[in-house]
């Protein structure tokens, strides 16, 4: 025993080694990202260092900037989260999109026809918000575990019931009868998520439109991988998405998990609503969303599904959105260079997930062929 | 390393060395081939016997060392250099198209062609030509999903030897096949060798080393113990340099009193995947105290069973009781809970998940409970706990607890999912194949913890294609074929030759492996 222990010691615990990589590798690829917008900036004749250096002054120097890039990031956030947990399960959640409206509906009808002290108003249209996302997602949820249709399917028609759903509900029904536009009410005051220099005066966020949604968003997050991490809900979840054949055998019911992760789901992407209309617009606007539910797909993947990477890589997208009109008014670079740098960020992130399940799948046929070593 | 005179080396391996992450896998092996000769492989399971054939083989690259053929230094890249260099493999897991026929699987890669014509004739009578040469009749025309596991071996030997092999590795060839096709596969080898094959044979069965092999290495935590001509060594001697210490072979068992009755099947009907009846009318009793054995070649209704006991599959008719209670319609969950624990013989399908640390994988089935939960919370300290005690009571090898379970061995997979089930301390459990994959330690200490089971008045339902250790093990052995149980034996009724003669059939056997020749 003892040699064998010995020997065993040369091969240290790389479980901080392993935590190492797993963070260097999105790094190396959002560089690689830059570098490939770098050239195709050069080819049409603008000076990428001075596009890039003013994307980030506009991103992230001033407490206005900043701001904005924070702001940009919350709903991403959520939505991310809202992907990642699904993913984590072995699904496909891509209709945040209509379940983010869900939640921007409900908290907005409580936002503006009842009135309750903020302490009890807050709380209540979060849940409200978030149980409108989830319940969204519940349907998907049960057609898959009692029927097979897939998930990927469902969710994307119900989100596109939500988008047009909300669409009416707030032209009819919410609508601020004093306009013509398509936008509810303004919110109750007490409904409203209140900027962060309310709370504690930060010199450098002083004035911002910055709401303490952007707290919710970091508490979320952790909570999210605290549930992953630390409790058997996320163990079966997990377990579920990881191989469902020995969970099953495990007495771990697939179908169970399966409704629950896409609730879970559902009401992060129905919490990316809430926060939104709650903190920043203080009223619902019809096809208000840039895109969060789809864009939070990326923000998934980018993040490895891993909550605490998704806060992260939300900023990203945050500042680069905030630092886009910087860049067009130092460097003249046309702002939608912006949507090209997400653009080949996702392309990045996809191709290293499409590498790595070849690799995946040829190392498990490679290790069934072998099967005893 | 001793070595026959008047033999000519053909192929040297020297210092190969190979290190997976937090592994040594192969530790300066030095070993060599000499022609003509069948040279066994043995060791434990994660010893390194594998892994050093797939080095030859060109399905890894050695970090060290050189392989020379007939003293020429060679790079080996991939299987297809491999096979051009004459080397060639059969696999525990046969790679042959089910559709085509045996022909056609065997000259894929090296058609007989002219201009993208196929000339199928052309390619009937090679195959009839290699098949008389090397005495391994086959039927060409007859396709792969029509034939028998042994004869799908043979077409897998024929394989190597159509595209230029000389020298021939088998990987555990004797796990799946029957007594009688063992016996047939050794003919085989002979003959091959007869004719100018060299031979390695990868094993870890102590019986096959000495009934075939000419020389042994034993393989041991990656290095080379010794080199020896077969004939000037015997089972124990192999046994205690392949693990260590002295090992007890067969485990004896001691005269337990039977008590009540704690599992009842009783005709039991189930369909398989295809909608086909796989288990048709079984009836099962086991008591307190004893350890009723399945034997039976794989695929005659053994993991539909299996399945259907652990509530994965619905029974399509009859009943199961345990302890009295119809368990027919309860949940996997409500059974695991009510102290039934499951070894499955699918070992990364269904007992582990793979992407799952040592530590998750020991709390499979049991997660939810105390002292692994508090509610919904997990409890890391006790979790990491139990598993390093069972870690060490096992025997399972790996550098650390939070390794994830690909990252292990087969063999110490298979420790994980028995330390497991064995740690739930069940009134019943149902074992299939529990030691597969596992070295003659390995073997030993579950076989001790079975019997140990038996005296503590539990239950076992042993389904397994090692004929000694169900003959070992069982107090009674049912050999089941076709779905249906066609004999019964209390244990020292049994011989190898007669659970054979069931096994494949017995009186209700159909077609021979000769008239299918024909």
């Amino acid at each position: 025993m003892m040699k064998e222990e010995k020997k065993e010691k040369r091969f240290k615990d790389n479980r901080f080694g392993k935590t190492i990589t797993s963070i260097l590798v999105p790094i190396g690829m959002i560089f690689i990202s830059f570098l490939v917008g770098a050239i195709i900036m050069l080819i049409f004749g603008y000076n990428p260092i001075k596009a890039y250096v003013s994307l980030m002054r506009g991103a992230f120097v001033g407490s206005f900037n900043l701001a904005q890039t924070l702001l940009n990031s919350v709903p991403l956030i959520f939505t991310g989260l809202a992907v990642a947990f699904a993913f984590r399960c072995g699904l496909f959640n891509i209709g945040a999109e209509g379940q983010l409206y869900l939640g921007s509906l409900a908290s907005t009808y409580l936002a503006t026809t009842i009135v309750l002290p903020a302490i009890l108003h807050v709380p209540l249209i979060l849940i409200a918000g978030a149980l409108a996302g989830g319940l969204w997602a519940f349907l998907p949820g049960i057609l898959k575990a009692k029927t097979g249709s897939h998930e990927v399917i469902t969710t994307m028609m119900m989100s596109w019931i939500g988008v047009f759903f909300s669409s009416y509900v707030i032209r009819n029904i919410l609508r601020d009868k004093r306009t013509t536009l398509p936008v509810s009410k303004t919110i109750y005051k007490s409904a409203e998520l209140i900027k962060i220099d309310q709370i504690f005066p930060i010199l450098v966020l002083k004035e911002t439109r910055l709401h303490i949604g952007f707290f919710i968003a970091i508490l979320t997050a952790i909570l999210i991988w605290y549930i992953l991490k630390k409790t058997t809900i996320g163990y079966e979840v997990r377990a579920v998405g990881f191989n469902p054949y020995a969970s099953e055998y495990a007495g771990i019911s697939i179908g169970k998990n399966t409704i629950l992760a896409l609730f879970i789901s559902g009401m992060l992407a129905g919490l990316a609503g809430t926060v939104e209309v709650a903190g920043l617009h203080h009223k619902l606007w019809d096809r208000y969303s840039a895109m969060y539910g789809f864009t939070g797909i990326a923000v998934a993947l980018l993040a490895k599904n891993n909550p605490i990477g998704v806060i992260f890589a939300a900023i990203l997208f945050g500042a680069i959105q905030a630092g886009g009109k910087s860049m067009q008014l130092d460097a003249n670079v046309p702002v939608d260079m912006t949507d090209i740098l997400e653009g080949i960020i996702i392309f990045a992130v996809a191709a290293e997930e499409i590498i790595k399940m070849f690799i995946r799948a040829r190392e498990k046929r490679r290790l069934v062929k072998i099967g005893t070593t | 390393m001793e070595k026959l005179d008047k033999q000519k080396e053909i192929l040297k391996l020297e210092n190969i060395t190979k290190v997976f992450p937090g592994v040594l896998a192969n530790d300066r092996i030095n070993l060599n081939l000499l022609e003509g000769e069948i040279h066994a492989i043995l060791g434990e399971n994660g010893a390194g016997k594998s892994t050093l054939m797939n080095i030859l083989y060109g399905l890894y690259k050695a970090d060290e060392g050189e392989i020379y053929l007939d003293d020429n230094p060679i790079l080996i890249h991939s299987p297809k250099d491999a096979i051009n260099k004459g080397i060639g493999m059969v696999h525990q897991h046969f790679m042959l198209i089910p559709q085509l026929t045996i022909m056609e699987n065997i000259v894929l890669g090296k058609e007989t062609a002219k201009g993208g014509i196929l000339n199928m004739n052309a390619a009937e009578k090679v195959v009839k030509q290699y098949s008389e040469k090397f005495g391994l009749h086959v039927n060409p025309k007859a396709k792969i999903m029509d034939t028998s596991v042994g004869i799908q071996q043979r077409v897998e030997i024929l394989k190597a030897l159509y595209h230029g092999a000389n020298i021939l590795i088998l990987d555990e060839p004797t796990a799946v096949l029957t007594p009688q096709e063992v016996v047939e596969l050794f003919n085989v080898i002979k003959s091959l060798t007869a004719k100018g094959m060299s031979i390695f044979f990868i094993t870890h069965k102590l019986e096959e080393v000495v009934a075939i092999s000419d020389r042994v290495t034993v393989v041991r935590n990656g290095r080379v113990v010794d080199t020896k001509n077969t004939k000037d060594t015997n089972k124990v001697e192999l046994a205690r340099m392949m693990v260590g210490r002295d090992v007890v072979l067969t485990v004896t068992k001691d005269e337990v009193e039977k008590g009540d009755v704690v599992l009842d099947i009783t005709d039991l009907e189930a369909l398989d995947y295809r909608n086909l009846t796989a288990v048709k009318g079984i009836n099962i009793q086991v008591r307190e105290g004893e350890i009723v054995g399945i034997a039976g070649v794989d695929g005659n209704g053994q993991a539909e069973l299996e399945e259907v006991l652990s509530g994965l599959r619905k029974a399509h008719r009859g009943n199961i009781y345990f302890k009295d209670k119809d368990i027919t319609r309860l949940s996997t969950r409500d059974r695991l809970r009510m102290g039934i624990s499951h070894i499955s013989q699918d070992r990364l399908g269904r007992g582990l998940i793979v992407d799952f640390n040592i530590t998750e994988n020991m709390i499979l089935g049991d997660h939810d409970q105390k002292p692994y939960a508090n509610g919904v919370i997990l409890n890391s300290t006790s979790i990491l706990n139990e598993t390093e005690k069972l870690i060490n009571e096992f025997d399972i090898r790996t550098p650390t607890p939070f390794l994830p379970a690909h990252s292990l061995s087969g063999g110490n997979q298979q420790k994980l999912i028995v330390a497991r089930e064995f740690n739930r301390e069940p009134d019943l459990l149902i074992a299939n194949q529990p030691t597969r994959g596992l070295d003659v330690g390995a073997i030993e200490f579950v076989h001790n913890q079975l019997l140990k089971f038996r005296r503590e008045k539990k239950a076992v339902l042993l389904i397994s294609l090692e004929l000694e250790e169900i003959m070992s093990l069982s107090d009674r052995i049912l050999v089941m074929y076709e779905g249906e149980i066609i004999k019964e034996f209390i244990s020292n009724e049994a011989t190898k030759e007669l659970l054979g003669y069931y096994m494949t059939g017995g009186e209700k056997k159909k077609i021979t492996n000769e008239e299918l020749e024909a």
